[in-house]
């Protein structure tokens, strides 16, 4: 079982391959429904079968495990990254602990029970839950056990070399202190933020505004996975849970509280071919009166531009023809259905105007490529906008751009100003009341 | 300067800067020249305008998170998100640091002259200059990343930074990031 935490996932290195991951495979597959075929009859069976392996299990999975005894009352059991970290620490600290690498679960009790043997305190340093450290305990008898349940390690956050440095040192009572300057710590936290914001010229940004403007302030917007999250900033995203949920999640706002509140489903393209369509299907039948809104970019942005069904590029890069999306959502019956383009606002408005006045589940396609996508398909006209200065007087107190979180708009004291980086999509220019921001 | 044959370096910027593919051509060098590489990245989830965290190890065989005031070299590809990171660069370790500003939120900017001296009052050495304007210089905004990785190469234990970058830049944008390297390398050898 791989235990997936932070820095196993963000991590690069170089890595070999045995000879083993290049084996030519031979798929075949045997025919045995009392093994693969889970009725309860045949699920009943298994589960005895599964559990008269497990202890099997155990002892071949003890030899990936590594334990290294040394001359030491202190034992430290440990397991993928966080072993690393130990490393370094007990380097830095010049310690020479017994050292317990556990690689698999379920855990062998054996291998336990001999670093136990061998020393009279025991630190257990892992990532996310204690679930190695409640089975150290379970075995340790009379040796002392410091974890997370003890506080001597952290229980949330992530582990660092610096983190098992502090935790290690409780235990010995003897640290290796890296001091960072006071003067560093307090520049560091004069610094302003910088989250992160949709690109100059999202079309997610322009689909926001208008369903704001629209939907306003009393809706209730569910959200999903995708750059587009970052609609929180402009009041457009309330909840985000798992892919899917923003349509599934929607009509049961709707079953809670639909006719008091609007209720208005925010998914992307890509999502929406993973998870989305079930949900939209059970939304439609059962009658749930809610809007979604696909923001159809293109691509999967947020995770580096995969294809989808839907782009008509098939996962390993061949041309296939694409899931047809209108058709698909048409085919599931929802009441209403309008594309538009984001980048045109007053077409925008006008369709979310029809879809809450609509019934049923209406649905609206913003279509835009992701911005980034034109960018390097070195499609990008540069066509760019500047604020003219007519208004200055108003600038100060107006800013409604601003209400865009564009990040290619800033304020001077007088006026706002649009910066090298913008893309010109025109959508700030529409919005300004008094003509100030013109197409170059 | 380099720790028998260890380098540990830090590569922070915003989002579409390019800090990334700078320690994907570090670490890919190192690896070519029969090093050991291990790297983690943090970064925000959209494209662009967020931080970026990259750490890069060369030569380790610990995890890839350098551990508070020990890496050797910090690159900053934006002067307040290279405060941000200080701490984790080695009293003795260098600082690279492009003075110009990418604005941010909240607080005040503050000014990039406390911001270096804050960095040279605690590390061995500080190179200050602006990087952005060399990559105008060079042909192209982008080649930022390549203006700072060819004054990052003097500290190197790497001989074929080049010819990798060369190898991984886009094919039109070849002569402009070959120029931004030399233009990098110059800042120190001036
Ligand atoms: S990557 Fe594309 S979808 Fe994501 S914020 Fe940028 S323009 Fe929008
Ligand atoms: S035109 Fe306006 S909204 Fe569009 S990218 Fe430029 S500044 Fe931003």
């Amino acid at each position: 079982m791989l235990r997936p935490t932070t820095r196993v996932s963000h991590a690069r290195a170089s890595v070999t391959l045995s000879g083993h991951y290049m084996d030519q495979r031979f798929p075949h597959f045997e025919k045995r429904p009392e093994r693969w075929v889970m009725v309860p009859t045949n699920a009943r069976q298994r589960h005895v079968e599964l559990n008269k392996i497990q202890p099997l299990l155990c002892s071949e999975l003890a030899s990936l495990s590594r334990l290294d005894l040394k001359k030491s009352q202190l034992g430290v059991v440990t397991s993928g990254i966080a072993a690393k970290y130990v490393e370094e620490a007990v380097m830095k600290l010049q310690l020479e602990p017994s050292l317990l690498r556990i690689a698999a679960y379920p855990i062998d009790a054996g291998v336990i029970a001999a670093l136990v043997n061998n020393s009279s305190q025991i630190l257990v340093v892992e990532e996310l839950e204690p679930v190695i450290e409640e089975k150290v305990k379970a075995l340790a008898g009379t040796v002392e056990v410091f974890g997370k349940f003890t506080g001597h390690v952290p229980r949330e956050g992530e582990l660092t070399v610096d983190v098992v440095l502090q935790s290690l040192g409780e235990v010995i009572g003897r640290f290796v202190t890296t001091d960072v300057p006071a003067e560093l710590i307090a520049a560091e936290h004069a610094l302003p933020s910088r989250l992160p914001v949709l690109c100059a010229g999202c079309p997610h940004r322009a689909t926001f505004y208008a369903l704001k403007k629209v939907f306003r302030k009393s809706a209730i917007y569910v959200g999903d996975i995708g750059c587009y999250t970052l609609g929180v900033s402009q009041g457009t995203i309330d909840t985000t849970l798992c892919m899917g949920a923003s349509i599934s999640m929607g009509s049961g706002f709707d079953a809670a509280c639909g006719g008091v509140k609007n209720i208005v489903s925010v998914i992307g393209d890509s999502t929406f071919v993973h998870t989305g369509v079930p949900g939209l299907i059970n939304a439609a039948y059962n009658g749930a009166k809610m809007t979604l809104v696909i923001m159809d970019n293109n691509t999967t942005a947020m995770t580096g531009h995969q294809p989808h069904p839907c782009t008509g590029v098939t996962a390993t890069g061949v041309c296939n023809a694409p899931t047809p999306m209108e058709d698909l959502i048409k085919a599931i019956g929802v009441k209403g259905l309008y594309v538009v383009d984001p980048y045109n606002l007053a077409e925008t408005e006008e369709a979310f105007i029809k879809a809450k006045n609509g019934d049923g589940v209406q649905v609206v396609i913003a279509r835009r490529p992701c911005i980034i996508s034109v960018k390097k398909a070195g499609a990008l006209a540069k066509t760019k906008k500047r604020v003219t200065s007519t208004c200055q007087n108003y600038f100060a107190s107006c800013k409604l751009c601003g209400t865009l979180f564009c990040p290619s708009i800033s304020y001077s004291d007088t006026c706002a100003l649009i910066s090298e980086d913008c893309v010109g999509c025109g959508v700030c220019e529409q919005i300004c009341e008094f003509d100030a921001i013109k197409t170059a | 300067m380099v720790r028998e044959g260890k380098f540990d370096c830090i590569i922070v910027g915003v989002g579409g800067q390019g800090s990334i593919f700078a320690s994907g051509v570090l670490g890919e060098t190192a690896l070519r020249e029969g090093y050991a590489v291990i790297s983690a990245e943090t970064h925000g989830m959209a494209q662009r305008g967020g931080t970026v965290e990259v750490h890069v190890r060369i030569g380790s065989s610990y995890g890839p998170l350098i551990p508070l005031r020990s890496a050797d070299a910090l690159v900053g590809m934006e002067p307040a998100e290279c405060l941000r990171f200080a701490r984790y660069l080695s009293p003795k370790g260098t600082a690279i640091i492009n003075t110009h500003v990418v604005p941010a939120t909240g607080r005040d900017y503050p000014s990039v002259g406390d911001l270096v001296q804050a960095l040279e009052a605690t590390s061995g050495r500080v190179i200050a200059y602006d990087a952005t304007r060399l990559a105008l210089e060079a042909g192209h905004s982008q080649t930022l990343n390549v203006i700072m990785l060819g004054t990052l190469a003097h500290l190197l234990p790497l001989s074929t930074l080049e010819d990798v970058i060369a190898e991984y830049v886009p094919k039109k944008a070849l002569e402009a990031n070959l120029r931004a390297f030399k233009l990098g390398q110059k800042v120190v050898k001036a």
